[in-house]
C-alpha cells in the first residue's frame, strides 16, 4: 500500500484486483441481521450474503450508532482479506426482510468480475480531487463493462464536485453509482469503511470506491417522483449549500411563506428539518428538476441550508410528491437499470435510496416500497441503504441526486 | 406554457465561470457546466488546431480532426469510445479562434439549447478576456505597480462583475416572474446602460410580422434630441447583417464624434436584432464596453428566445381577428413612412375607414356575424392595396390604410373607390344578405405639419364628415372640417341649454299623397340656431344630442312644440293635418315616454290619431320583442307608428308582422335607385306590396325629381316627401303650403332642390 500526501490531504490507495474466484460461476448475494450483538450481526449478515462462496467484493451498510468496529470484525471473520467498502446509513434494505436500521452485507464474485477498490481522505478539503483520485481505479480495469461505485461522506459538502472529479477521469463510458453515508438525521457522525488484506478501517470525511469490471452489462437507474409546483424563485444569493436569498428576500422567509409556516419554526432544528425534508427545492435542469433537500434554516440570518450546492442565479421550484409518485420510482428506476442488460436477468441489485424518502414514506410506505422492489427483483437478491445523497449516472455528466432512488443491476 | 429550462441557466453559468481567477480552471469549469447544463456527455474547448480542454473522455483527448466537423456545422461527430454524437459548436468571441463544442449521445440540440450554448461560449470568452488582460498586465508592470494595479483592477473587475451579476439576476427574476416582455427587455437595456456608465442603450429587433427593425427598448425612450436614431439603426443593421459586434463612428447634431457599438442578438439561434450603445467618442471605452455589451446581448437573446416572448411580440403587433397589423404597428409604420417621405420629398396618404352601422349588425345578427363582417372587410381592404402599402385594423370597426409614395389625393380616392365598389355586392352573413357600406376619410401628408397622429386624425375627421352625409361616401380632408369637428366638441354644453335659451325651432316638411298630390301631413324637424355660430346642422347636433343624452329633453320639446303647432293648424285651416315626430332610441327606452305623450296630447288637445311617431327600423330591431312591449302603451293611446328608414335595418318579417306599425317609410337610398335600375324599382314595389299586406302605408323619403314621383306612383307607393315637393318649411309657411296643395299640382320651381349631390343639401340661413 502506498501513501502519498498532496496539498489537499492524504490519499491512500488500495490495490486489489480480485481474480481469486475466476473459475466460479458469477454470483451476487445479500444478507441482513438485526442481532443486538454487533459482531454477531456482522457475521450473520456476511454469512448469508456469501453463502460459502468466495467473494470479489463485499459491501457493508449499517447504522452509525452501533459498535461498527465489532460489526466489521464479524464481517471480516466471514470474508477475510476480501476488498470491502461500506458506510453508515439511516436505514438499510436487503432481500428477505423489512427496510430498517440493521446490518446489511452484499457481496459479488465469480467469473467475469474485476474489482479495484480505492479511497481518499480529507475529502472536504477537495472533493473534486478526491473524485479524480478514486476514479483512477477504473483505468486498471480491462473488462468490457465497467461501473464506479462511490460511497461518500454525506457531511463533506460539495458532493457534486466529487462526482465532477470522478467523471473527469472515468469519462462517459463508465456509469457512476453509489450513495452518501448518513446517520440518523443527526448530521454529525457519518462513517465510511475500507477493508483490504490489512484489515478494515472506519473512516470519516472520506470517499471509498470500487471500480467494478464485468463481462456482462451493468445498468444504473435513477428516478425521484417529485414534480415542481407553484411559481419559481431565483437563488439571488447563495454559496455552496447555503441559500441566503430567494428573489432578493431572506430565503427562510420565502420558504416559510411558501409552506405556510412561521419562520420561527426554524428555531426547532429537528422539527424544521422533518418539515423541510418533505418540501424540497428543485433546480431547473434539462433532464427535469435537480432536487435539493433543505435540512436546516437560520432564523438569525434567514438562510436555508441544503445538503448540496444551490448555485447562485439558479432557478428553483418548490417540489411536491405523494406516496404513489414516490413508490412509482421503484418501477421507473428498475426499468432503467435493467434495460442495458440486453434481456439478461439481473444477478443482483444495489439500492441507494434517499433517507428523506424513508421519512416521507413512513413505515407503511417503506414496506410497500420493499414489496415492490422484491416483486421487481424476483429471484435477484438486493441490498442497499437509505442515504444522505445518491449517486447515479449513465447518461449526461451529472450524477449527484437527492430524494432519489438509484438502482444498480448486475447481470 | 411551461418554462424552458435553458433560459435560466446563463446566470448560474456566468456566476460560476467568472468567479475563477485561473484561466485553465475557468475553461474546465465552463466546459463541465456546459456539458451538465445541456445533458451532454462530451465537451471541449478548441483553439485553432488544439484541444484546450476536454471533459467526458477521461484522461484521453480525441484527435481534433474528429471534432472539427462540428466547427463547420456538422450535426454529428464520431468518437470511437462513444460512437456517434450530436454536436454543436459556438465561438467564444467574434474572432472565432476559440470554440466551445458540446456533444450528446441521445438527442439533437434544440434551438433554445443552441442559444444557451452561444451565451455560454460568449460568457467564457468574456471571462477569459479579463483573465488574459490581467495576466498581460502582470507581466508588464513592476512588482509594486503590479500589486496596486492588480488590486485596483481586481476590485474594479470584481465590482463590475458584481454589478453585472446583479443586473443579470434582476433580469432572471423578471423572466422567472413572467414579467411582461417589455419589462424584461427594459431590464436588459437599463442594466446594460448602468454598467456602461449611463450610456445610451437601445435594443433593436426585427418585427416578427414584417421584418422591419425597430427599437423595442431603450434606456432613454421617447426622445432623440441627440439624433442617435440614424447611427443606432445603421450600426444595428450592420451587426445583424454580419452577425458580429460592430463599431461605428459618426458626427451627430452636437458636432461631436459619437461611437456606437452593436452586439447581435439572437432568437432561437437566428440573428434577430442587436443591442446598441452610443456615446461621445471621447467618453467611449470601446474595449471595455465590448465585453459587457456582449454579455447583455446574450442575456437578451435567451430572454427573447423564450417562446412566450416571441409570441407576445407577435401578438403585440397583429390584430387577432383579421390578421392585419394593429394600431401600434400601423402608427409605428406611419411614423417611419412620414420621416422617410419627408427625406425623399414624396407624399404619403392615409385612409381612415369605418364600417357604417356596424353596431346594428352586431346587435341584430350577433357578434359572430359582426366578426365575420370585419374579417370579410379586412380581406377587401387587403385586396385594395399594393404590397408596399399597409392596411391595419385600428380597433372596433375602424380600419386604416397607409399608401406610400403618393402625389396628391388621387391615389387615396382610387383606393376608396375600389373599396366602396367592393361593398356594392351583398354579403351573406349567417343566413341573411346584407349590404355593407363604409365611410372613408382621406388625408395626405401635405395636409399637416408632419406627425403621424395629426395625419391620422385628419383622415378620421374626413371620415366622420363622410359618415354624416349618410355613409358609403369618401371625402378628402379639408382644414374647415377640422374646425367643424372642434365645434362639435364645443357645442355639447351649449346644446344642453339650447331649448331653454330659445335657440331651437321646428321646421316642417310636407308629406304628400302621391296619387293626388295633396298635402296630408308634415314631419317635424328640429333646427338649432346657435347664439353665436348661427345655424348648426342637424347631422351635427342630433348625433351629439344622442351621445350626450340631451336628445330626451330636445325630444320632449319637439313633441310639445309639434303637437301644439299641429293642434293649432287643425283648429284653424287644416283640420285633417297629421304630424310626424321622430322618436329616438333613448326616448323609446324611457318607461315614462308613453305617459309623456299622453300628457302632451291632453295639454295640446291634439287627437292621438293625428300624431305619428317615427322610429327607425334599426332602433326597433335592436330588440324586437322589447320594442313591441315598448310600443304597446303608445299604440294604446291611439297614436300611429311609422317605421323610419325602412330597408336599412335588419327586420325579421316575423317581427315586422307583429309590430303594430301604421307606416313604412322607405329610406332615401332606395328611392334614389328607382330611376337608375330595374332592381331598384322592384325593391320599392316589393316593399310597397309588403306594406300593403301588413296593412301599412308606404312613405317614400327624399323624392327629388318628377321622374321619381311618377315611378313611385306606378309602384303603388302611398305617400312621399322630399325636395321635389318642398324643403322643410317654417311654421308660418305651412298653412299657405297646404292651401295650395289640395289638388294635383306641379312643383314650385323656386323650391326645387339644389341638385343631386349625395349628402346634405345646404340649408339657407334663416
Amino acid at each position: 500500500m502506498s501513501v502519498s500526501t498532496g496539498v489537499l490531504g492524504t490519499r491512500v490507495e488500495g490495490s486489489h484486483v480480485s481474480d481469486a474466484a475466476a473459475t466460479q460461476r458469477r454470483w451476487f448475494g445479500s444478507g441482513r441481521s438485526t442481532d443486538p450483538d454487533p459482531r454477531t450481526a456482522g457475521a450473520q449478515a456476511a454469512r448469508e450474503a456469501l453463502s460459502g462462496r468466495s467473494a470479489s467484493l463485499v459491501l457493508v451498510f449499517c447504522p452509525a450508532d452501533m459498535d461498527v468496529e465489532a460489526m466489521l470484525d464479524g464481517v471480516s471473520a466471514e470474508a477475510s482479506g476480501v476488498p470491502l467498502i461500506g458506510c453508515s446509513g439511516i436505514a438499510h434494505l436487503a432481500s428477505g426482510g423489512p427496510a430498517e436500521p440493521c446490518v446489511v452485507v452484499s457481496a459479488l464474485g465469480g467469473e467475469g468480475f474485476q474489482i479495484k477498490t480505492s479511497l481518499a481522505l480529507n475529502v472536504s478539503a477537495g472533493q473534486r480531487s478526491a473524485g479524480e483520485h478514486v476514479a483512477e481505479s477504473v483505468e486498471a480495469l480491462t473488462s468490457e463493462h465497467k461501473l464506479l461505485l462511490l460511497l461518500a461522506d454525506g457531511l463533506a459538502g460539495e458532493q457534486h464536485e466529487l462526482v465532477r472529479g470522478a467523471y473527469s477521469v472515468a469519462g462517459a463510458t463508465v456509469p457512476l453509482a453509489g450513495g452518501c453515508a448518513a446517520d440518523d438525521f443527526l448530521y454529525e457522525n457519518t462513517l465510511q469503511f475500507f477493508g483490504d488484506a490489512d484489515g478494515v478501517r472506519v473512516l470519516r470525511d472520506a470517499v471509498v470506491a470500487a471500480a467494478i469490471g464485468s463481462d456482462a452489462p451493468i445498468g444504473v437507474g435513477v428516478a425521484h417522483g417529485w414534480r415542481k409546483t407553484g411559481e419559481p424563485m431565483v437563488a439571488t444569493k447563495s454559496a455552496g449549500g447555503r441559500v441566503d436569498e430567494l428573489d432578493g428576500e431572506p430565503a427562510l422567509d420565502v420558504f416559510a411563506g411558501r409552506i405556510g409556516v412561521d419562520r420561527s419554526m426554524a428555531e426547532d432544528e429537528q422539527a424544521f428539518m422533518h418539515l423541510a425534508l418533505k418540501r424540497p427545492l428543485g433546480l431547473s435542469r434539462r433532464s427535469g428538476e435537480d432536487i435539493r433537500v433543505i435540512h436546516g434554516g437560520s432564523v438569525a440570518s434567514g438562510a436555508l441550508q441544503c445538503i448540496a450546492d444551490v448555485p447562485q442565479g439558479a432557478l428553483l421550484w418548490m417540489m411536491e410528491s405523494d406516496r404513489d409518485g414516490l413508490l412509482r420510482t421503484v418501477d421507473d428506476a428498475y426499468t432503467e437499470a435493467v434495460t442495458p442488460l440486453d434481456g439478461l436477468p439481473p444477478l443482483g441489485l444495489l439500492a441507494f435510496d434517499c433517507g428523506a424518502r424513508y421519512l416521507f414514506l413512513g413505515p407503511d410506505g417503506v414496506e410497500e416500497e420493499m414489496s415492490r422492489l422484491t416483486t421487481k427483483a424476483g429471484d435477484a437478491p438486493f441490498a442497499g441503504f437509505y442515504t444522505m445523497g445518491e449517486i447515479g449516472r449513465s447518461r449526461g455528466a451529472q450524477g449527484m441526486h437527492h430524494l432519489t432512488l438509484v438502482l444498480v443491476a448486475f447481470a | 406554457m411551461d418554462y424552458h429550462w435553458s433560459i435560466h441557466q446563463l446566470t448560474e453559468y456566468f456566476e460560476a465561470v467568472t468567479s475563477q481567477d485561473d484561466e485553465w480552471v475557468a475553461i474546465r469549469g465552463a466546459v463541465e457546466r456546459a456539458v451538465e447544463a445541456l445533458g451532454a456527455e462530451l465537451g471541449l474547448v478548441i483553439r485553432g488546431d488544439d484541444i484546450v480542454a476536454c471533459v467526458g473522455l477521461g484522461r484521453a483527448t480525441p484527435p481534433v480532426s474528429t471534432i472539427s466537423p462540428a466547427l463547420r456545422g456538422a450535426a454529428f461527430i464520431e468518437i470511437p469510445a462513444l460512437g456517434s454524437l450530436h454536436a454543436v459548436a459556438a465561438g467564444l468571441d467574434d474572432d472565432r479562434v476559440e470554440h466551445l463544442v458540446i456533444c450528446r449521445i441521445d438527442d439533437a440540440f434544440s434551438g433554445e439549447e443552441r442559444q444557451l450554448l452561444q451565451g455560454m461560449a460568449r460568457v467564457l470568452g468574456l471571462a477569459l478576456r479579463s483573465l488574459r488582460a490581467l495576466r498581460v498586465e502582470r507581466t508588464l508592470r513592476t512588482e509594486r505597480e503590479l500589486e496596486a494595479a492588480e488590486r485596483l483592477r481586481l476590485v474594479d473587475t470584481l465590482g463590475s462583475r458584481q454589478r453585472l451579476l446583479e443586473s443579470m439576476l434582476t433580469i432572471q427574476r423578471a423572466i422567472s416572474h413572467r414579467a411582461p416582455s417589455q419589462t424584461i427587455l427594459d431590464a436588459v437595456t437599463t442594466g446594460a446602460s448602468q454598467l456602461l456608465g449611463g450610456a445610451f442603450l437601445a435594443l433593436v429587433i426585427a418585427s416578427p410580422v414584417d421584418g422591419q427593425h425597430r427599437v423595442v427598448s431603450s434606456s432613454a425612450p421617447g426622445s432623440d434630441d441627440a439624433g442617435y436614431t440614424t447611427l443606432v439603426m445603421a450600426t444595428a443593421a450592420e451587426a445583424v447583417a454580419i452577425d458580429q459586434l460592430v463599431t461605428r463612428t459618426d458626427q451627430l447634431v452636437d458636432g461631436a464624434a459619437h461611437t456606437a457599438l452593436a452586439a447581435p442578438v439572437h432568437i432561437e439561434g437566428q440573428t434577430a436584432g442587436s443591442l446598441v450603445t452610443v456615446a461621445k467618442s471621447d467618453d467611449a471605452d470601446v474595449d471595455d464596453w465590448r465585453a459587457t455589451l456582449t454579455a447583455f446581448a446574450e442575456q437578451a437573446s435567451v430572454a427573447l428566445t423564450d417562446a412566450r416572448t416571441v409570441e407576445a411580440m407577435r401578438d403585440a403587433y397583429q390584430d387577432l381577428l383579421t390578421g392585419l397589423p394593429n394600431r401600434a404597428l400601423f402608427m409605428d409604420r406611419l411614423n417611419h413612412s412620414l420621416q422617410s417621405a419627408a427625406r425623399q420629398g414624396v407624399g404619403i396618404t392615409v385612409l381612415f375607414i369605418d364600417l357604417d352601422r356596424f353596431k346594428d349588425v352586431n346587435d341584430s345578427l350577433g357578434h359572430a356575424a359582426g366578426d365575420e363582417l370585419l374579417a370579410w372587410f379586412a380581406d377587401r381592404i387587403r385586396e385594395s392595396v399594393r404590397g408596399e402599402d399597409t392596411a391595419a385594423r385600428l380597433g372596433g370597426d375602424e380600419f386604416a390604410i397607409l399608401l406610400e409614395r403618393t402625389v396628391g389625393d388621387s391615389a387615396g380616392l382610387a383606393v376608396a373607390r375600389r373599396l366602396t365598389g367592393a361593398l356594392r355586392e351583398p354579403l351573406r352573413l349567417t343566413d341573411r344578405e346584407i349590404f355593407a357600406s363604409a365611410s372613408v376619410g382621406i388625408a395626405s401628408s401635405g395636409s399637416c405639419a408632419g406627425t403621424a397622429d395629426e395625419l391620422l386624425r385628419n383622415a378620421d375627421i374626413a371620415m366622420y364628415r363622410a359618415k354624416r352625409t349618410g355613409g358609403g361616401d369618401a371625402l378628402v380632408y379639408e382644414p374647415t372640417m377640422h374646425t367643424e369637428a372642434i365645434e362639435g366638441l364645443e357645442l355639447g354644453p351649449d346644446l344642453y341649454h339650447a331649448a331653454s335659451r330659445g335657440e331651437l325651432r321646428l321646421e316642417f316638411q310636407p308629406i304628400i299623397e302621391l296619387r293626388t298630390g295633396a298635402a296630408v301631413g308634415v314631419e317635424a324637424l328640429v333646427r338649432w340656431k346657435h347664439s353665436t355660430r348661427g345655424m348648426i346642422q342637424p347631422n351635427v347636433f342630433i348625433p351629439l344630442a344622442e351621445r350626450n343624452g340631451v336628445i330626451t329633453e330636445i325630444g320632449e320639446w319637439v313633441l310639445r312644440q309639434g303637437c301644439t303647432a299641429a293642434a293649432t293648424w287643425r283648429a284653424s285651416s287644416i283640420p285633417d293635418l297629421r304630424i310626424s315626430i321622430n322618436v329616438s332610441a333613448r326616448q323609446l327606452d324611457d318607461p315614462a315616454f308613453a305617459d309623456l305623450v299622453a300628457v302632451v296630447l291632453t295639454e295640446t288637445a291634439l287627437p292621438a290619431s293625428a300624431l305619428t311617431l317615427e322610429i327607425t327600423e334599426s332602433v326597433l330591431m335592436r330588440d324586437p320583442e322589447r320594442a313591441i312591449d315598448l310600443i304597446r302603451p303608445l299604440k294604446a293611446l291611439g297614436v300611429r307608428l311609422a317605421i323610419d328608414d325602412f330597408g336599412t335595418g335588419f327586420s325579421s318579417l316575423a317581427y315586422l308582422q307583429r309590430l303594430p306599425a301604421d307606416q313604412l317609410k322607405i329610406d332615401k337610398v332606395f328611392i334614389d335607385a328607382i330611376e337608375t335600375s330595374v332592381e331598384g324599382s322592384a325593391i320599392v314595389r316589393t316593399v310597397a306590396d309588403l306594406a300593403r299586406t301588413l296593412s301599412m302605408q308606404t312613405v317614400a323619403e327624399g323624392i327629388e325629381t318628377r321622374q321619381q314621383h311618377t315611378i313611385l306612383q306606378t309602384l303603388s307607393c302611398d305617400l312621399g316627401q322630399g325636395y321635389h315637393f318642398a324643403r322643410p318649411l317654417k311654421a308660418e309657411a305651412v298653412p299657405g303650403f297646404f292651401a295650395g296643395r289640395d289638388r294635383p299640382a306641379t312643383a314650385d320651381a323656386g323650391r326645387l332642390p339644389l341638385g343631386r349631390r349625395i349628402g346634405i343639401a345646404s340649408e339657407q340661413p334663416a
